[in-house]
């Protein structure tokens, strides 16, 4: 196992190289000053130039690059041209507030999703099924944009339960978690019930019946671990595009999370900020990648770390 | 036993207390779709930060809503009789923040520091400082190079920064960082920032030197960077948000039915207005060098139309500059010499030598409420004059780029008249040409620079008029096609706020109704 990760962690610096190339490059493609944009718009082209040079935007592409990386290797992300702030510090302060967001909203999807996929799967075309693919439904068609200003109405505007918008403890994420959460447990749903139907059909869940084993067990123990192989794999995909930032929902309830400082960055043409971001995202997508196949090795004993 | 169990218990009811008087601290919280990214309010050009300026520092001298120029940490000023020195006597007694005394020396380093960083936004302001000169501990003069009919306008939005702590540590000043603060005279200090949120929090100054008997009953102001405009909206109706800038069009009508709430809507300084790019860049072709290409364009365009039905209010510009700001004749503007008609329009573009040739339209996004739509109708008004009209819509850095490189016919952007005074507007993008339009009347230049250098308040607001005048008859280098309107919303128990029509709102004395 251990030579596996270290494999992988080996291709991970591949990935990673491969990314602040490519950020790099399409940023450098990208139209837009970042030295026009923090002077005022009145400055004169020589003023814009001399910004320009400092910021050293005017190196050979290889040497702003080199430079870069340098820096990276170093552990220095550079700072943001427009906080006048360390890029690790922005990075810092929100991505927490991103994977908060993130973990209470795949919680509230499996807590949802799972119960729901399992026993729609087991009752097959009964009510229960039908409600429980109507939910689904439900939940892939309406965006997160429209449940979180319907959330809003609500249970901030018309109940006054919840606070509107913010960041803080459970009654602030509550909104945007759930907002968030609803299309992935529609995903998930829909997924863990057709693996349940094609598994409870297969000739070794007949023979469990068959050696008497109740069916309690059988689901739980037969059943479901094989059905969900493939949710698992969408959970990964899934956690790591959350941490990339639901920005959409960031903005809705001015939440300060990874997403919405992005998009910021990007818009102010603020190069060095935008490269570390992604960065650090692509690390973690990448890592949280390896902890689904780990976790997809280990329950299920026929993949080998080999 | 007996004994701990008492003291437990005056523990308990101690922190209860604490609890309870913690959570009686009055929290005044407002949003607008603008992230405070940092604090230097010299190097800053946008309207929200000159608001949040106001709560921490002061000004030399202060604008009122009424437009009336009136003192603040000056008490009172002079002007030499060649109109090069002005001279200003400082109130005493004043402090920052951080301790520090407010003096001479005060006011010596905000200046001079906008002298030796010109790169700095608020230095292209103050290009005609020469100096400025300690007299004595409390009396200070800036020097000009030449006269300059606005410096007292600027001046209520130049903040002065404390000395000592500006020399000692630069421009880490301005960071808020590891419990530093930048510190002014204002009466609120600046408590917390989020710089990934863009909010901001600010604790009364109970030592503020102007509370007199009007200090407020707000221990806290929180300012929310709220970008998205239904959840300003929402935020406000759910009672998280006292007040709201920027209120969308389409929810200002459903705002004012709301028992319990204040809706109010400014005419401000602020025109959004067409830029022209009237000399090729090579020896193509550019239709606006004619001035009758523009005045087709002048009588093409639905000023009423994008009023009434697009931008949701506002006023149709009969005049270079909203009827709020100097320089505006009420009387030539009453009878607009223009009316909007399709037919005159293609009459003005007969005239010219234009054959169809693609007009390159460019509009930012995210600049001015709904941008898109208002440049859709042009669009529309254009064609059926007779253009061809190419419209690209683009992010504002991008946008700010093509128009420096010149490379466009025609673009639509927004700017407001700070302080209602139209100095800064027309010395730094008609006269120097920054957007590259390439227009040049010898005749507005000179009327310009005479209208600068005038100091008499009377004899300089008919020079402007007069600038304007001549603006308008040639509608160059910026046609304006209509004055805007900002809608903020407040619940009605909140007073105190100091709304100029600039959009600079003071939220400094803002206070609860009991």
């Amino acid at each position: 196992m251990l030579k596996f990760i270290a494999k992988r962690l080996w291709h991970t610096v591949f990935v990673l190289i491969g990314v602040t190339m490519l950020t790099f490059l399409l940023l450098k493609l990208t139209s837009g000053s970042p030295a026009r944009l923090l002077l005022s718009d009145t400055a004169t082209e020589a003023q814009v130039y001399a910004k320009e040079v400092e910021m050293g935007l005017h190196d050979p592409l290889y040497v702003q690059y080199f430079h870069y990386i340098r820096d990276v290797l170093r552990g220095d992300l550079g700072t943001s041209y427009f906080f006048k702030v360390p890029n690790s510090r922005l990075i810092s302060q929100s991505l927490p507030a991103t994977g908060y967001l993130t973990m209470v909203a795949m919680g509230i999807a499996l807590i949802v999703s799972i119960p729901l996929g399992i026993i729609a799967g087991m009752k097959r075309g009964s009510v229960t099924d039908l409600v429980a693919m109507f939910f689904a439904m439900l939940g892939q068609s309406i965006s997160s944009v429209v449940l979180g200003l319907l959330f809003m109405l609500i249970f901030a505007v018309n109940l006054k339960w919840l606070p509107s918008m913010g960041y803080g403890g459970l009654a602030f994420v509550i909104m945007p978690a759930t907002s968030l959460a609803m299309q992935m447990a529609a995903l998930i749903t829909r997924m863990l019930r057709s693996g349940m139907v094609d598994v409870l059909q297969e000739d070794y869940i007949a023979a469990t019946y068959a050696k008497g084993i109740s069916r309690r067990e059988i689901v739980t123990k037969y059943a479901l671990r094989n059905a969900i192989l493939p949710v698992i794999t969408i959970i990964g995909l899934q956690v790591g595009t959350f941490l990339g930032g639901a920005i959409v929902t960031e903005q809705i309830f001015a939440w300060p999370g990874i997403g919405s400082l992005t998009v910021q960055a990007i818009g102010n043409r603020d190069f060095s900020l935008v490269q570390s971001i992604l960065l650090i995202i692509s690390a973690l997508f990448v890592g949280i990648n390896l902890l689904v196949d780990i976790i997809y090795t280990l329950v299920d004993p026929r993949m080998s770390f080999n | 036993m007996k004994r701990i169990l008492t003291c437990l218990l005056a523990a308990v009811l101690l922190l209860s207390s604490l609890g309870a008087l913690a959570a009686e601290e009055r929290v005044f919280v407002f949003a607008a779709p603008f992230k405070v990214t940092q604090w230097d309010p010299q190097n800053e050009n946008k309207t929200m930060m000159y608001a949040l300026s106001k709560l921490t520092y002061n000004t030399l001298a202060y604008l009122t809503p009424e437009n009336k120029i009136v003192p603040e940490l000056a008490t009172e000023w002079s002007t030499s009789e060649d109109g090069l020195v002005w001279t200003f006597k400082l109130r005493e007694g004043v402090k920052f923040h951080n301790g520090e005394d407010f003096n001479a020396d005060s006011v010596v380093a905000t200046f001079s520091r906008m002298i030796n960083k010109p790169e700095l936004v608020q230095a292209a302001f103050w290009k005609t400082l020469k100096a400025a000169e300690k007299v004595s501990d409390y009396e200070v003069s800036l020097v000009l190079s030449e006269p300059w009919g606005a410096i007292m306008t600027q001046l209520c939005d130049t903040p002065i920064l404390p000395a000592k702590a500006l020399a000692e540590m630069g421009d880490a000043f301005f960071v808020v960082d590891g419990g530093h603060v930048p510190a002014g005279t204002g009466p609120w200090k600046v408590d917390k920032w989020l710089a990934t949120s863009g909010d901001a929090e600010f604790v009364r100054f109970d030592d503020f030197w102007g509370w007199g008997d009007q200090k407020t009953n707000i221990d806290r102001i929180v300012y929310r960077a709220v970008i998205e405009d239904t959840s300003r909206v929402n935020g406000l109706q759910a009672g998280d948000l006292q007040m709201i800038d920027a209120v969308p069009v389409e929810e200002a009508e459903k705002l004012k039915t709301e028992p319990g709430l204040m809706v109010q809507d400014i005419l401000g300084t602020s025109i959004i207005h067409l830029g022209f790019r009237t000399k090729p860049l090579t020896d193509e072709y550019r239709v606006f060098e004619d001035i009758n290409a523009r005045l087709a364009v002048h009588h093409a365009i639905d000023r009423t139309g994008i009023v009434e039905f697009i931008a949701g209010g506002g006023k149709p510009a009969a005049w270079p500059c909203p009827d709020t700001v100097l320089g505006y004749d009420a009387e030539k503007a009453a009878v607009p010499e223009w009316t909007e008609d399709y037919a005159m329009a293609k009459e003005y573009l007969g005239k010219t030598n234009y054959s169809g040739q693609t007009i390159r339209f460019i509009v930012p996004t995210g600049v001015f409420a709904r941008s898109k739509e208002v440049a859709q109708v042009i669009e529309d008004n254009l064609t059926q004059a007779g253009f061809k009209v190419s419209m690209e819509i683009m992010e504002n850095a991008t946008f700010q780029s093509e128009r420096a490189s010149g490379n466009y016919d025609l673009y639509l952007q927004r700017y407001p008249f700070p302080g209602g005074d139209p100095d800064s507007v027309v010395t730094q993008r008609w006269l120097n040409d920054a957007h590259k339009s390439a227009y040049v009347n010898e005749e507005l230049n000179a009327k310009i620079l005479e209208a600068k250098r005038e100091s008499d308040p009377v004899k300089r607001e008919q020079l402007l008029k007069e600038m304007f005048a001549i603006a308008w008859a040639v509608q160059a280098p910026h046609m304006a096609v209509y004055q805007q309107v900002t809608t903020v919303a407040y619940r009605s128990d909140v007073k105190g706020l100091r709304m100029r029509a600039d959009n600079v709102f003071d939220y400094s004395h803002v206070y609860f109704e009991e």
